[in-house]
């Protein structure tokens, strides 16, 4: 009769476990304060408060769940830590009323706050977020579900107060006479809860300080953890509030956690909806970027980079025979070659109209073969403006831009062939900028003479010569010419034998883009004599034969086989005796 | 433009306008003369089969310079550039192949050069004998008061009626002021073209299997026309012998027209030399006797 009593005792209890409890105020200030006062700026790992959870006397006895004082502000993400075990003692005097033993705990003893490992988590703390005076309608999720951990975390998100109660118990009891109540297990020990505030999610751009149309990309950063999904937008925010002009570029789409924006003004990113934990709902913000007026910028452009001047070829006037023979056929004019040339003054990639722009040239050092020219110096082309005359170029040319943020002017190449470098300044608002382009002057495609046994190449380590390491070019017709004098010469100074030892010797032809072949005692003068060396068609002759090999002088040439062999190659073109040499031209001279 | 560049070329396209004369700017061009110089073709022999044309260059003792040059037509189509034919002496090229502005082509040539000169055929097709030596000096000229007859040429070809030119020794070129003065941009710079000498002669033109009665009966014709043969008479008869000719080939009379040429052969070498007794010049006398002889060879 008494064992079937305490049974029934059992039953009475463990069916009143079952019913929810009524939640109670909290009995104590058990809930430690946070460290700032209100108003006081909170910041990442902040406590915003402690509270200890009793354990319950016995096992049939749930904790009532409680408010703990713990007020979570708005938005912030925190996380919640309950710490602590639950000791089980078996009660001795249970078997006794009950005989039979306790049943038997399905977990590890002591428990964590995680509870027994079974269905209903019985001795879990269970936790929600409630407000002052109702308690939470929905629970925590707590982690990890395990007896023997003995601490788990879960994460919320306020506003709202926590309440926390041991809701579920495994009644086991026995009353019978003579016994008194006997519980099953005897419990001891409690668990804290803490709840810390946690870092917010934000947006790390690349670069916070930017020029106006710099592009800025911002990627999301959950500092506290990696399990997070996306389900709202990215936006711009302008600071102070106003219009926009800055838009998207890349990224930014639906669940993209990187977006790349062209930002035209003071303002920050957004990013809504980010689910963390699948707990906290955050919006990630970016820092200001702070917007700097941009930079002035010039930008030279050509409509071509290489400029060709041209010898005319054919069509001279026909000069009367008895005409001086200064004749233009001897002078043939060069067709000159110029480019349009575009100063674009921008600021942030807008035009800027009005501002000042001034141009100039530079011969670059040593280009075009002139190996004497060490240092950059002045240039040769000329600048005029579109609808000048040609005879209007100067070295330099000031200006100012046009609406399209623009200063135009034509650009002719010099007499000197070689590299032209472009400078153009701008400025505009007690600002500058600077831009240069290279222009290459090439008077031709000329041809290098190649070394032959049938003529010397000599000029080239004379005091003349060294100026210019690589004098030996010509028209590829040209060359073909002078390799077939050389031929028919050698055989001429060898009394006809075609092998013999004495053989022409060329001395100045054609710089390797042509142009002017100054030749003077200063080592920069770009100035005659020896301009007509300046387009492919010329060379000099040696008026002595050379031995072939070496570079002696051998007797001296027969002014009447080598007029012979020319004409043999061009009947029209010109022999003239030049002090020391004879100075050949290929082309046709009518006037002749 | 460089102001040590002159102007001093002897470029082939003169116009063939005898010894023009330009007012002379500076003493440093002076004026030489060959006027009277003249080429004459003094045979026609045939040797191992090619027609051998032997030139003698005659410089009369007025000339105040000797002869450097000596230069006979011996164009033809473009298309014409055969190899040369036997050729001794210093030969330097062909132009009418070389030169990438050729004009002309040649007939068949070969040629002795003497010692001394150099042979080229230009890309004018003229065929030219030139004076070598150092410099702008030529070592061994035809002087003045001089015949010389170093000059061959050889062909399959027949002779036609052919200019020829003869320049002068010219050591001048540039220039006759200081280097830098711009006065040496506007002279009248002088060449030997502006003292050459030119005329007609006779040359290799024909190839034997285009010779007729009629090509014959027009050198004659033209020979008479150049004065090559003086007396009216002497062009009469001839005539009259290559009208014969004509006929009696027209009515295959071969007998008739062979006679008749003989004839005229004979009254060629009765007419050769110069007046009072004679009236064929050496260039007529050739000209029409190798081609009545080939004419003869065919009939």
């Amino acid at each position: 009769m008494t064992r079937a009593r305490a049974a029934w005792l059992t039953v009475i209890v463990l069916v009143s476990a079952c019913v929810l409890e009524e939640p109670t105020a909290p009995t104590e200030p058990a809930a430690t304060p946070g460290k700032h006062l209100p108003g006081i700026q909170r910041a990442p790992g902040d406590i915003f408060g402690t509270f200890v959870l009793p354990g319950p006397p016995n096992n049939n006895v749930p904790t009532t769940t409680q408010n703990t004082g713990i007020v979570l502000p708005p938005t912030v993400p925190v996380r919640v830590t309950v710490t602590g075990q639950l000791r089980f003692d078996v009660n001795p005097g249970f078997e006794p009323c009950a005989h039979n033993p306790p049943v038997t705990l399905p977990g590890a003893n002591p428990v964590g706050p995680a509870g027994f490992d079974q269905g209903n988590r019985p001795y879990a703390v269970v936790m929600g977020l409630g407000d002052a005076t109702n308690p939470p309608s929905s629970a925590f999720a707590i982690r990890p579900l395990s007896s023997s951990a003995a601490t788990v975390t879960a994460f919320a998100q306020g506003p709202g107060v926590i309440w926390a109660g041991r809701p579920t118990v495994i009644p086991n009891a026995c009353e019978g006479p003579g016994t008194g109540f006997q519980p099953a297990y005897f419990v001891s020990g409690s668990q804290t809860i803490v709840a810390e505030e946690l870092p917010p999610a934000v947006l790390n751009p690349d670069k916070t300080s930017i020029h106006v149309g710099d592009q800025v990309t911002f990627t999301l950063e959950v500092p506290w953890t990696s399990n997070y999904f996306i389900i709202g937008s990215w936006s711009w925010i302008p600071d102070p509030p106003g219009p926009s002009a800055t838009r998207f570029i890349s990224g930014c789409g639906f669940q993209e956690g990187t977006c790349t924006l062209e930002i035209h003004e003071r303002g920050h990113a957004q990013l809504d909806g980010i689910v963390a934990e699948g707990a906290v709902f955050l919006t990630a913000v970016s820092p200001a970027i702070e917007v700097n007026a941009a930079p002035l910028r010039v930008e030279l452009v050509a409509d071509r980079g290489t400029l060709k001047p041209r010898i005319i070829m054919t069509s001279f006037p026909r000069t009367p025979s008895d005409a001086p023979k200064k004749l233009r056929c001897r002078f043939p004019e060069l067709t000159a070659d110029e480019t349009r040339l575009r100063a674009i003054v921008t600021r942030g990639g807008e035009p800027v109209a009005g501002a000042t722009v001034s141009l100039s040239t530079q011969f670059v050092a040593k280009s075009g073969g002139h190996d004497h020219q060490a240092a950059d110096r002045e240039g040769f082309g000329r600048f005029r403006p579109p609808g000048g005359a040609p005879s209007s170029g100067q070295a330099t040319i000031d200006g100012t831009t046009d609406a399209s943020g623009t200063f135009t002017v034509l650009f002719a190449a010099g007499t000197v062939a070689g590299q032209e470098r472009l400078k153009a300044q701008a400025s505009e608002g007690g600002s500058t900028a600077d831009d240069e382009l290279t222009i290459e002057v090439d008077y031709g495609d000329m041809q290098t003479l190649g070394a032959s046994a049938d003529y010397q190449l000599i000029g080239t380590t004379s005091t003349e010569g060294s100026r210019h390491l690589s004098n030996h070019w010509g028209f590829a017709a040209m060359t073909g010419h002078l390799t077939a004098i050389a031929t028919a010469m050698r055989s001429a100074a060898n009394d006809g034998n075609a092998q013999g030892s004495l053989v022409l010797r060329y001395n100045d032809m054609t710089l390797q883009r042509g142009g002017v072949f100054d030749l003077g005692r200063n080592a920069t003068d770009f100035v005659p004599p020896h301009e007509t060396h300046n387009r492919g068609l010329d060379a000099d002759i040696d008026d002595h034969y050379g031995p072939t090999g070496t570079d002696d002088i051998g007797k001296a040439l027969d002014f009447h086989d080598l007029e012979r062999s020319v004409r043999n190659r061009m009947k029209g073109a010109l022999i003239v005796q030049e002090g020391n040499h004879y100075h050949v031209r290929f082309l046709e001279c009518p006037a002749n | 433009m460089s102001r040590k560049l002159r102007v001093a070329s002897l470029v082939a396209t003169v116009a063939l306008a005898g010894a023009a004369r330009a007012p002379a700017q500076s003493p440093s061009f002076p004026d030489v003369s060959i006027a009277g110089s003249k080429l004459e073709c003094r045979v026609v022999a045939v040797v191992a089969g090619l027609y051998e044309y032997r030139y003698t260059v005659l410089n009369p003792g007025t000339s105040s310079a000797g002869v450097a040059s000596v230069a006979v037509d011996g164009s033809a189509p473009l298309t014409l550039r055969p190899p040369m034919l036997t050729t001794r002496g210093f030969f330097l090229g062909d132009g009418t192949i070389q030169a990438v502005d050729a004009t002309s082509g040649h007939v068949p040539l070969g040629m002795d050069v003497p010692p001394d000169w150099g042979g080229t055929i230009a890309p004018t097709g003229f065929v030219e004998w030139y004076g070598r030596g150092e410099g702008l000096t030529v070592r061994r000229p035809v002087v003045p008061g001089v015949e010389s007859s170093e000059f061959l040429l050889r062909s399959t070809y027949l002779p036609g009626i052919r200019g020829y030119r003869l320049l002068p020794e010219y050591p001048h070129l540039c220039c006759p002021f200081p280097a830098g003065d711009p006065r040496n941009d506007t002279v009248q710079v002088k060449s030997a073209f502006d003292f050459r000498s030119e005329g007609a002669s006779i040359g290799p033109t024909y190839e034997p299997t285009t010779v007729t009665i009629a090509l014959v009966r027009g050198l004659r014709s033209q020979a008479c026309e150049l004065g090559w043969i003086t007396k009216a008479g002497v062009c009469h008869s001839l005539e009259v012998k290559l009208d014969d000719a004509a006929a009696a080939i027209a009515e295959n009379n071969v007998e008739r027209a062979r006679n008749r040429l003989r004839a005229l052969l004979s009254e060629l070498d009765a007419q050769r030399g110069a007046e009072p007794a004679k009236s064929i010049t050496e260039n007529a006398y050739w000209l029409l006797k190798a081609n009545v002889e080939a004419l003869l060879s065919r009939l």
